[in-house]
């Protein structure tokens, strides 16, 4: 019975994301403009929803996000534009090669026990070489992407919905299988983790992996959202720590709290950043740093911590109602 | 009966300091073994050693008989060797079943069949229903200690090391505690190693008692032996001075 | 790939001798950095955030004033009241909490300080017009500006004071002992909360020094506490904890590295053997090159 029960939240939130991303687009599709913003969001909550499987349920500050990103949307690119494979094979040898990095950096980082703040500088590091690595051996160029398998704004916004949906259903799976656990345990405590038997390295490995895949499957959309492939302009650290913010806000491991940050507060964010940004540049991001501090010092645990002290308010308000009646 | 654990000549250093100091140290097959001895005697540094948490720096670990010197900790947690925390450790953001159903699916794969067993065991530590859906920052320290020992009795081990439970609780408390790892120790088949400063708690539970002094082993036997072994009592009587 | 310029020794004599200059600042600045880790155990994301305003602030001084003293006299009095306020109103709450939650509160905090930035100066670079030494000095074969001379200097004896300050004095021990076990220090009555103010001020003390001296060197700009908090970062990794010995030697490694690879290499390939270096340090030497703890 827990069971059926747990399968019908699933479907009511499932259900609940999908008429989401349909009244968005009903009420954005008339306007090419905000309905690119609105595709754009849709990317980076999934984005988000990616990183929340490595910062959020393992919590391994991950400050790599856009280096992953970058390496299967250069990878996709070339494959289906200069190869002329299949843009989803394309697709799925970029994730498959973005995964192969990660798991060739995570094995030594964490055979090292390299953890808190030098893993995120670790992560962070390898972004600005992968970064400087591009420059230098493909150079400052811009290439268009002559196969362009989605062709309207419309298409974008419902390949950038499926990926959504998909990444959402992914983190549910993560979240109700043994992994979910096993990852929650090493966020939690690591060596507690370790005593009551989980293979803290290999899981921490496989998650850093299953991010690194989505992260660079979705980086070809990335490339078809903007037109082009940027070579190394990809690989942005600061791109990469807002993405962490957002997981951070959205409350470690917690789905719909992600979705919220990365809805609510990017989509505020990213319209300061559009609409005030020739007035006072850099607005959405004094927003990040302010929810950012305001949160750390009165809920730690973000958009799902504030909602659990809203629903005790609630019910220690219900009862004397209750009593009345 | 058999040897289940034995340490060789276990040395473990942490700059100057020889915390564990050749230690010789057996577990029998179905006992419960108390381990005892004053503040900084290396009983917990013994027992990392064991568990894989701390690598010794000499000697060998054998467990049925097979050497898992420096094997990792959740190695040593799946072949049987599982323990508590001293300092606990426990899952804040989980709620306590899920930390102890975390640590059934190590054991077992389904999701729901873990629940029940965690459930089970919870409900034989004395857990309500209410106490298992709350979070590990919404409950006492006693009820940690509790949820730590549920962790690790959950894989159902083989040897069960347990670190300082007893701490902060009432006497009506100990004798119940006294009682419940009676009953872990004789339903589930589980070997138990204690250790505790509650002397009363110790001579109650324990069949035989190891005590430590600075790094060493300096005398084992029964509980009545024990207290009467001059070195003991010497060790014990210097410390309160 | 690779831009090979001129290959002579006076090159590389320059490069290192430049390296050495900005190596020794890069010390004075990780050091509030390596101080405030060390002592609060807090990971501090902002630290070369608060150095980019500080370099505002002596600049904007340094302008209105037409003297580099005042400016840095009052950007010190200004500093010392921001320390003791972040402290207060942002760090003192996440005091051993999950690294996680500091490293976010203090990403908030550089977040607000770079775009405040940005917001009032905009992403120009600036520099101080005239710089306190402007004259070049002739050491050996190797001519220098002066200005670089008494930056390296004044960082140097700066480390060394420091180096005092921890070793010697009352208040730099009694930091080392709630660094070593904050429960112990308590019981022996050392008065923890006070003792973390103090370190945090003094940390951001160094760093604004750091700033001052930075202004007589190079320009600022929003996007410059970016560029110092990694570097800093990396320098307390290679330094390891508890030595300045290990700061001024790291810095000087950094410093060096940087100034050759902006020789030798493109502006962009020189952070590339940098950022290996740090990597490996991390992974390897997790304890640092030099470092204890
Ligand atoms: N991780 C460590 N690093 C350095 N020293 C340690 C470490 N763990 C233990 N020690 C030292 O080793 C010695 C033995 O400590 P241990 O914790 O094993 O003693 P104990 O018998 O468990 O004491 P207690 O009854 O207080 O728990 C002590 O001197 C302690 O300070
Ligand atoms: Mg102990």
């Amino acid at each position: 019975m827990l069971r059926s029960l747990r399968r019908r939240g699933l479907y009511l939130r499932l259900i609940g994301l999908i008429v989401l991303l349909a009244a968005m687009y009903i009420a954005f599709m008339t306007n090419k403009y905000y309905l690119l913003f609105i595709t754009n969001l849709v990317f980076f909550a999934a984005i988000v929803l990616a990183w929340n499987i490595i910062g959020g349920y393992a919590g391994q500050l991950d400050l790599g996000t856009t280096g992953y990103m970058g390496v299967g949307a250069i990878v996709s690119s070339i494959l289906s534009n200069n190869i002329g494979l299949h843009p989803l094979i394309s697709i799925i040898l970029g994730g498959l090669s973005s995964a192969l990095l990660a798991g060739a950096i995570g094995f030594p980082m964490f055979r090292f026990g390299v953890r808190e703040v030098w893993y995120a500088l670790s992560t962070a590091a390898i972004v600005v070489i992968l970064n400087n690595a591009v420059r230098l051996l493909i150079g400052p160029y811009e290439y268009y992407l002559r196969v362009r398998p989605i062709k309207t704004y419309d298409e974008l916004y419902l390949a950038t919905s499926i990926a959504l949906v998909l990444v959402f259903l992914l983190n549910h799976a993560v979240n109700n299988s043994r992994l979910g656990y096993y990852l929650k345990a090493i966020r939690e405590d690591e060596l507690a983790a370790e005593a009551i038997g989980v293979d803290t390295r290999r899981y921490k490995l496989l998650a850093l992996m299953i991010y690194a895949f989505i992260v660079g499957s979705l980086g070809y959309l990335y490339v078809v959202m903007i037109g082009y492939f940027y070579t190394y302009r990809f690989f942005d650290t600061g791109i990469s720590v807002s993405i962490a913010i957002l997981g951070i806000i959205g409350g470690l491991g917690s789905i719909e709290g992600c979705l919220v940050s990365a809805f609510l507060l990017r989509g505020v964010g990213e319209y300061l950043r559009t609409s005030l940004a020739h007035i006072i540049p850099g607005l959405h991001l004094l927003l990040y740093g302010a929810v950012l501090i305001t949160l750390g010092v009165v809920e730690p645990e973000g958009i799902p911590g504030i909602a659990r002290r809203f629903t005790t308010l609630l019910k220690t308000t219900k009862r004397p109602m209750g009593v009345v009646k | 009966m058999s040897t289940l654990l034995e340490t060789r000549k276990l040395t473990k250093r942490f700059g100057g300091i020889i915390a564990v100091k050749e230690v010789d140290f057996k577990v029998e097959k179905g006992v419960i073994k108390g381990l005892i001895g004053p503040n900084g005697s290396g009983k917990t540094t013994l027992i990392n050693c064991i568990t894989g948490v701390h690598r010794p720096d000499e000697g060998r670990v054998f467990f049925e008989s097979r050497d898992i010197t420096g094997l990792p900790p959740h190695r040593a947690a799946k072949i049987g060797v599982a323990r508590t925390w001293q300092i606990v450790r426990p899952f804040k953001k989980m709620t306590v079943l899920e930390a102890v159903m975390t640590s059934a699916l190590i054991r077992v794969k389904d999701l729901s069949v873990a629940r029940s067993e965690a459930v089970d065991v919870l409900k034989l530590l004395g857990f309500t229903e209410e106490l298992m859906n709350r979070r590990g920052s919404d409950i006492t320290l006693v009820q940690h200690k509790l949820v730590d020992l549920a962790r690790a009795i959950v894989l159902k081990p083989k040897l069960l090391f347990i670190d300082e439970i007893a701490a902060g609780l009432r006497p009506v408390e100990v004798e119940g505690l006294i009682d419940l790892l009676r009953r872990v120790h004789r339903e589930l088949d589980i070997t138990i190693v204690v250790v505790e400063h509650l002397m009363t708690f110790i001579m109650k539970l324990s069949d035989e008692i190891a005590v430590m002094h600075e790094g060493q082993l300096i005398a084992e036997g029964s509980p009545e032996e024990v207290a009467k072994n001059p070195r003991v009592v010497e060790v014990y009587l210097g410390m309160r001075v | 790939m690779f831009e090979p310029t001129a290959f002579d020794l006076s090159a590389i004599g320059t490069g290192v001798v430049n390296g050495l200059v900005l190596g020794s600042l890069y010390a004075l600045a990780s050091l509030g950095l390596a101080l405030i880790f060390g002592v609060l155990d807090i990971i501090n994301f902002a630290h070369g955030d608060i150095l980019m305003i500080s370099s505002y602030i002596v600049y904007l001084v340094a302008l209105s004033t037409g003297n580099p003293w005042i400016a840095l006299l009052s950007s010190l009095a200004l500093f010392a009241l921001f320390g003791a306020g972040v402290y207060r109103g942002i760090i003192h709450y996440v005091l051993g909490k999950e690294p996680l939650i500091q490293i976010a509160i203090t990403v908030g905090l550089g977040l607000i300080l770079q775009n405040l930035a940005l917001a009032l100066f905009r992403a120009e670079p600036r520099a101080l017009p005239s710089t306190l030494f402007p004259y070049p000095l002739s050491i050996g074969p190797l001519t220098l500006s002066a200005n670089r001379v008494f930056v390296a200097l004044v960082s140097i004896i700066l480390c060394i004071l420091v180096h005092y300050y921890s070793t010697r004095t009352k208040l730099g021990l009694a930091s080392r002992a709630v660094a070593e076990n904050r429960e112990a220090a308590w019981l022996m009555g050392i008065n923890v909360p006070l003792i973390y103010m103090a370190t945090f001020t003094i940390g951001v003390l160094l760093t604004t020094t750091a700033a001052f001296l930075w202004m007589q060197i190079g320009p600022v700009d929003p996007y410059l506490g970016t560029i110092f908090g990694l570097l800093c970062w990396i320098i307390v990794a290679l330094g390891g904890l508890g030595g300045v010995a290990g700061i001024i030697a790291s810095g000087f490694i950094i410093g060096v590295l940087d100034s050759l690879g902006s020789i030798f290499l493109t502006p962009s390939g020189k952070y590339i053997p940098m950022y290996i270096a740090f990597i490996l340090t991390i992974w390897f030497k997790p304890r640092g090159l030099f470092g204890r703890r």
